[in-house]
């Protein structure tokens, strides 16, 4: 039987347990020991076991069987190969082959050396060639039916493709939107032209002396749209992914110590006493030092501008987990827990007023949270209307910022 | 096991093979002659020759040290079975007068090396179905949309599954449901219908592809929702065609709040380990299709492992040869293991302290 016609399959005769006699062809590369004196199945995947078992049934007991798909491991990949097989007196004679119409092929072949065995495989044949030339039809459509569905899942990922750079555009629009937040900057320019205003309208009037109230209040406006207009800078250039860390090994109790010291003035101005505890002794930390002064400035004046006279704000140095941990608690009036979720997010202001009139742009917390997470950080707060509020944030000891 | 000594066990088998289905017949029908008595000799020659049956797969098992492949054919035998009408205790029957015969005339050791795998097989011929009907049970929650939706698939009406989901989940079902009900389902039960020589690899393909398709569209209704601060990767050793499983992983993370990153199948370990880290990924999932790609799961973990962060880096592990072997999981190095999407979420979570 000319069975080099198989491109890329396997020819066994079995005997009638379904153990492999002889290897009559085999394009795939089955050895010798692994395959002769094995069941047939033994060679298969373990997923086509159980099919296997039932193709060999369906051979014992028709006589012949067709178009059976089994998976074969060759290496690390899975062949599914059609297989089909004839009973005679004493040899089973199964083929496999990747491609049905090749199978079909020595399945005629076959036939046609077996005469005795023609009439039982005629009948099944005739069955099984209905059913195959059915079943052909079928996957030929449902290989059509795979290249339009790959088309179409081509197109899928383009409108995807298409609809993230419609949002890329939309978070930049959101961005310049931020901009819009400049308008908090009017009302300061207001203030700033009115008493300019004042004080021009007393010169020209040849008044006495210049007004040192108008003075103080243009110069508080100025320091306040100063403060803004850094702060947005810092939010456009985190939000358009440049939150550039210049990092350095620093002493945390150094840089701490300088902040408490730089926000003393202001404390005692309130009559706030601010007290710098380390509960646990840190090895330098790999950050970017200006960008973490600016996070620790921002949580001390905040727990001075929330606070009452005559309270403390305590500030400590430690270790949680695997990360150095640094809080900065109050005994101001606390924020409702119905706000707590807003407070790092852009203008996310709460009801809570500052305790000296200060004003506060809205921003700080955001921008401290985004600089703790670039470094790899958590920031977090913990607090009870009343009693005060703890602001935490953690750095890594182990020097890998994200 | 050693292999040299499980395939000089194989070989004793071989060479005493018709004396062990002799003597393991005689005590077979000792223990229960009112069950055999009605076969009379014909059924006893059928005994025989299905006795050198189990003692042939038994070989080969061994033979090829694989548990599995003995195991796989108690499975199908007990469906077999159940369809002749015989009794649930016949198999534990069987495997246990093999065992006698093994007892009585072949040296200890083997006995104990063969045992093992018998062993083997009577546990799965407790868990193995008896029978392998449909899958999609009409009178399950959605049971109906299941079996309307495969029926279209398997007409190649992709356009008509699709519509078929979207309005469904327009009127409320939810796609976590969907998922459960609908495509995981019918996906098993595209899995059964190839088992039984009723549809082709080439209908199997197109499913999964189609329910992939469907799947984009549902998309929308995924990405979204409440964020937790968790990110997951999934992956896959093994073919294309076994994605969907992980895939289904990744979207059920999504649902739960997850950041998650979807790679494709047979991703080279560095490719992984490179979007592990990329990515800050907590957790890893990693499904296997094929027992023999057990080997390359354990490789990939190995390489995690060894990565940077790898050591807290949380590993579960799914897919078929694991719900084979509960604590393989275990041995190949994985911190746990899910047998379904639902089942992942809930280990990952609890790992993480999430």
């Amino acid at each position: 039987m000319d069975f080099e016609r198989i491109s890329n399959g396997i020819a066994l005769s079995l005997d009638p347990r379904g153990i492999v006699r002889g290897v009559l062809y085999d394009a795939v590369g089955l050895t010798d020991e692994e395959t002769v004196g094995h069941s047939l199945v033994s060679l298969l995947d373990r997923q086509s076991t159980g099919k296997g078992l039932s193709f060999l049934m369906a051979l014992r007991e028709e006589g012949a069987a067709f178009d059976w798909e089994l998976g074969l491991p060759l290496g690390e990949r899975i062949e599914i190969l059609h297989f089909a097989g004839i009973v005679t007196e004493n040899e089973t004679v199964v083929i496999g082959a990747p491609d049905r119409q090749e199978v079909l092929t020595f399945y005629d072949d076959l036939v046609r050396i077996n005469n005795e065995q023609m009439n039982v495989l005629r009948l099944a044949m005739k069955e099984t060639a209905e059913m195959a030339a059915q079943r052909e039809q079928r996957d030929g459509q449902v290989y059509e039916e795979l290249t339009r569905l790959n088309n179409e899942l081509m197109n899928l990922q383009r409108e995807l493709a298409r609809k993230n750079a419609q949002l890329e555009r939309l978070n930049e629009l959101k961005n310049q939107f931020l901009g819009m937040a400049a308008h908090d900057l009017r009302n300061p320019l207001a203030a700033i032209m009115t008493y300019s205003e004042f004080i021009i309208e007393d010169l020209a009037d040849g008044a006495a002396g210049l007004n040192q109230e108008f003075i103080e209040i243009i110069h508080g406006s100025s320091m306040f749209m100063l403060g803004m207009i850094n702060d947005l800078l810092d939010i456009t250039s985190i939000e358009s992914g440049r939150l550039d860390l210049h990092l350095e090994l620093v002493d945390p109790a150094d840089l701490i110590e300088r902040n408490v010291t730089l926000n003393g003035v202001l404390a005692q101005r309130k009559q706030i006493e601010l007290v710098f505890e380390v509960t646990d002794p840190l090895p330098q930390l790999l950050v970017d030092r200006a960008k973490i002064e600016q996070v620790l400035n921002n949580l001390i004046s905040n727990a001075i501008k929330y606070s009452y006279a005559d309270t403390q704000v305590h500030i400590r140095l430690g270790r949680e987990g695997g990360a150095a941990q640094i809080s900065v608690a109050d005994q101001g009036q606390g924020i409702p827990a119905s706000e707590l979720g807003k407070l790092f997010q852009y203008f996310g202001r709460t009801s809570v007023q500052s305790t000296g009139g200060e004003r506060s742009t809205g921003l700080g917390l955001a921008i401290a949270r985004k600089i703790v997470e670039g470094h790899g950080g958590r920031i977090w707060v913990e607090s009870e209307p009343g009693h005060g509020s703890t602001f935490y944030f953690t750095l890594p000891l182990d020097a890998d910022p994200v | 096991m050693n292999e040299s000594s499980a395939k000089g066990v194989s070989e004793l088998l071989r060479q005493h093979r018709e004396a062990l289905a002799e003597s393991a017949v005689v005590r077979q029908y000792a223990a229960h002659s009112d069950r055999w008595a009605s076969f009379g000799p014909e059924g006893r020659a059928k005994s025989l020759r299905d006795m050198g049956y189990h003692l042939d797969y038994l070989a080969e098992a061994l033979a090829a040290s694989d548990p599995v492949l003995f195991t796989e054919y108690i499975a199908w035998v007990k469906v077999l079975f159940a369809g002749l009408g015989f009794s649930d205790v016949v198999i534990p029957n069987t495997l246990n007068a093999l065992r006698e015969a093994l007892e009585e005339l072949l040296p200890g050791e083997v006995v104990t090396v063969a045992g093992a795998y018998l062993d083997a097989g009577s546990v799965r011929a407790e868990t193995a179905p008896a029978k392998l009907p449909s899958l999609i049970d009409v009178h399950a929650p959605h049971g109906d949309l299941a079996q309307r939706y495969l029926g279209y698939l398997l007409t190649g009406d992709r356009q008509a599954a699709s519509r078929l989901i979207l309005r469904a989940v327009e009127d409320g079902v939810s796609v976590p449901e969907i998922y459960i009900h609908v495509f995981q389902t019918t996906q098993r039960e595209v899995g059964r219908l190839w088992q039984t020589n009723q549809i082709s690899v080439a209908q199997e393909h197109y499913c999964t592809a189609a329910t992939q398709l469907v799947m984009s569209q549902l998309y929308p209704h995924i990405f979204g929702g409440d964020r937790k601060d968790l990110r997951f990767v999934g992956t896959c050793v093994g073919g294309e065609l076994h994605e969907m499983g992980v895939r289904m992983v990744a979207d059920f993370f999504e649902m739960e709040g997850w950041d998650t990153y979807y790679l494709g199948a047979n991703m080279p370990p560095e490719a992984v380990v490179q979007a592990v880290r990329d990515r800050r990924a907590d957790v890893v999932g990693i499904s296997a299709t094929m027992t023999f790609h057990t080997r390359r799961t354990a490789e990939l973990i190995e390489r995690l492992r060894a990565a940077e962060g790898g050591a807290d880096l949380v590993i579960l592990v799914g897919g078929y040869p694991f719900n084979l072997a509960d604590q393989l999981w275990r041995e190949i190095g994985a911190d746990g293991y899910a047998p379904s999407a639902q089942e992942a979420v809930a280990v990952a979570s609890g790992l993480t302290g999430a």
